[in-house]
């Protein structure tokens, strides 16, 4: 249906005769057609509503919107409407509609705001350090407590987190060599000991990078999806429901993929390592004529057992990190959907700061230690 | 030991989320062995106090008393058993949607009875049946209708055969006869193991059926409680606006040209 109005300028009264469906006026076009009447001189301009067959509460918005303009513009306005159905409806929807408040502007001063946040930031770190205390209880105790019956759930864990990831730390850990062992060969061939690039990879790779590269990508893997779960578990009340039925939603789900992690995450960088080193031997081999049974003599000479093991304990230390956060942010979930986007954003964020903290602590420890 | 049985009663129970209170100052007794309605309009806050009486929601002042048991003195290995007794329905369902009907039905069973895996998920079909919803028993929530996600709520809920159950608006979404069919079951579970039933719901026609005893909430408060004809007969304008609602500002549609209006008395 199309909307027309035509101005009659000579009566005595203005006429402005609306036909059609007035909700189908183009953008515009009221202020337009405020424009078309002219005047204002004194005499009335009279709305017509006869050629309206249908006038709904967006119809009534319209009108209430054209004679506000010719109002604005000084003229005095009247209604011309026959149809009772009509009269009914702009009674029904000429109305004041009642506004819901809004919350005003906050009126905070600085320091108010600061001492909220304090407060929260306090709050935080204590909800933090219980869920970490929680988890690691659980998660040591579970097998003595239920007899194995959260031992599907920690198997199913292993399998989707291990080896999932698998090639994807494989591939990154191989580029990583890699180009370790391109740039610090450029540096070392001016001093013509191409050789020491198995010690520099071997030991910047066990003791640093592995750990700390797979940690990354595991967080990002899974970290995010098990904050993604719990968060929806959380905003759907399957949270509730489990805390109801009496059953710990830590000891349930997080429990589980912490005990999972703290197996997956050393294996991964055992992953790392050696096929870091491998990437190292390739470019040892093909770019500086080094043997590949010389490279890996220097690594074993270059690296030992200790830097590696401790590699593995960082990844231990990471596996807590990246459930616990993840955890964290989970149950701290609200607001539907768009809540779990941004606390699975936030797990994965705060999990790789929380991660690299965590690993320059464990450094300055290592190194400080005789 | 302290046998949790009995009544539950409110003393100057207030419940909110933050620390605004949406409901203060309501005293309960919902008596035990019988079918409690909790009635309300939409947003007064029915699913708050049920949160609140399930200690989901920490009370923001008052006390709950389980029989004589105050939740002031629980402990973790009280609370372990007064979960124990309770069974949950929510009011948005919350299956746990990574399993089928048949496995959120069971879980309670498996978690809380220590009974062997097979005969939990036999004694959950049959519970499953009871709501009619044997043939599904291996459909994952997300391919079953909002009507059968509420069923399947109530046969978890009724997994444990608590003897404190809790619903919240079990009839939404179901047609007059799996209503009627599933306020029959209330009222034998009710009958058969003497279960305290608390039920939010707007469905008058099951509030006639089922109900022993009424809870009206109106006004961030109680408004008036006790047996459903006492409730009906107080007089209280809060209930007679509940049970015959004013039509008058009802938007009709017109059958002439389709259109909403609105009768309000003419001006001239
Ligand atoms: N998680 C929450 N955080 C803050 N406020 C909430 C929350 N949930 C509900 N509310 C508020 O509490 C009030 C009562 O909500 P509640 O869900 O208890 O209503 P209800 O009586 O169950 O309504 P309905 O019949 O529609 O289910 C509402 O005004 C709502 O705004
Ligand atoms: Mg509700």
């Amino acid at each position: 249906m199309k909307f027309v109005a035509r101005v009659n300028p000579r009566d005595a009264d203005i006429v402005v005769l609306l036909e059609g469906g007035l909700e189908h006026a183009a953008p515009g076009a009221l202020g337009q057609l405020v424009d078309m009447v002219p005047g204002p001189d004194g005499r009335t301009v009279i709305i017509d509503l006869e050629g309206v067959a249908r006038l709904g509460a967006l119809g009534v918005a319209m009108l209430t919107t054209l004679v506000g303009g010719l109002q604005d513009a000084g003229h005095e306005v009247r209604l011309r409407v026959k149809s009772d159905v009509h009269k009914r409806v702009i009674r029904a929807f000429g109305r004041d509609v009642p506004q819901p408040e809004l919350p005003g502007p906050e009126a905070h001063i600085l320091i108010e705001r600061l001492g909220e946040r304090t407060i929260q930031m306090h709050d935080a770190i204590v909800r933090f350090v219980l869920l970490t205390q929680a988890t690691l209880a659980s998660a040591i105790t579970q097998p003595f407590r239920l007899r194995h019956r959260r031992s599907g759930l920690t198997q199913r864990s292993v399998v989707a987190m291990g080896v999932g990831a698998t090639p994807l730390v494989a591939l990154i850990a191989f580029l990583i060599g890699f180009i370790l062992a391109l740039q610090s060969g450029d540096l070392l061939k001016t001093y013509g000991q191409t050789i020491l690039i198995a010690d520099l990879v071997g030991l910047a790779v066990t003791k640093e990078i592995a750990p700390l590269l797979t940690a990354i990508l595991v967080a990002g893997r899974s970290g995010s999806s098990l904050t993604a779960e719990i968060g929806t578990m959380k905003v759907s009340e399957e949270v509730d429901a489990l805390t109801v039925m009496g059953v710990d939603p830590i000891d349930y789900l997080v429990a589980p993929r912490l005990r999972a992690l703290l197996l997956v995450l050393p294996m991964l960088t055992i992953v790392a390592d050696v096929v870091a080193v491998a990437g190292g031997i390739t470019v040892g081999w093909m770019v500086y004529d080094i043997q590949p049974e010389a490279y890996i003599e220097q690594t074993t000479l270059a690296v030992e057992l200790g830097d590696v093991l401790g590699g593995l304990l960082k990844a231990c230390c990471f596996s807590i990190v990246i459930v616990t956060v993840a955890a964290y942010q989970g149950f701290a979930t609200a607001g539907g959907a768009t809540g779990v986007g941004k606390h699975t954003t936030r797990s994965v964020v705060q999990a790789i700061i929380w991660i690299i903290i965590v690993d320059g602590i464990f450094t300055a420890l290592l190194t400080a230690l005789p | 030991m302290i046998e949790i049985e009995g009544n539950i009663r409110t003393v100057g129970l207030a419940c909110g989320y933050g620390d605004e209170p949406i409901l203060s100052d309501v005293d309960l007794v919902l008596p035990s062995g019988k079918v409690s309605c909790i009635l309300g309009k939409s947003g007064c806050g029915k699913s708050t106090l049920l949160r609140t009486l399930l200690l989901l929601e920490r009370p923001l002042a008052g006390d709950i008393r389980f029989g004589d048991l105050s939740v002031k003195e629980l402990d973790a290995d009280l609370l372990d058993q007064l979960r124990r007794r309770t069974g949950v329905l929510f009011q948005g369902s919350a299956l746990f949607n990574s399993m089928t009907l048949l496995e959120n039905a069971a879980f309670p069973l498996i978690e809380r009875s220590g009974l062997p895996r097979s005969l939990a998920r036999e004694l959950a079909l049959l519970k499953l049946d009871l709501v009619g919803l044997s043939r599904f028993a291996h459909f994952l929530p997300a391919a079953v209708s909002g009507g059968m996600r509420k069923r399947c709520g109530i046969a978890r809920a009724l997994a444990l055969d608590p003897p404190y159950l809790f619903l919240d608006e079990p009839s939404a979404g179901l047609d007059p006869f799996t209503s009627a069919e599933i306020d029959g079951l209330l009222n034998e579970i009710c009958d058969a193991l003497a279960t305290t039933i608390v039920v939010v719901t707007h469905e008058l026609r099951s509030v006639e059926r089922i109900a022993d005893h009424l809870v009206m909430l109106a006004d961030r408060g109680v408004a008036a409680q006790g047996p459903p004809d006492e409730v009906r007969g107080s007089g209280n304008p809060a209930v007679s606006a509940y049970f015959s609602p004013q039509r008058a500002a009802t938007p009709l549609i017109d059958p002439h040209d389709g259109l909403a209006s609105f009768l309000l008395p003419d001006e001239n």
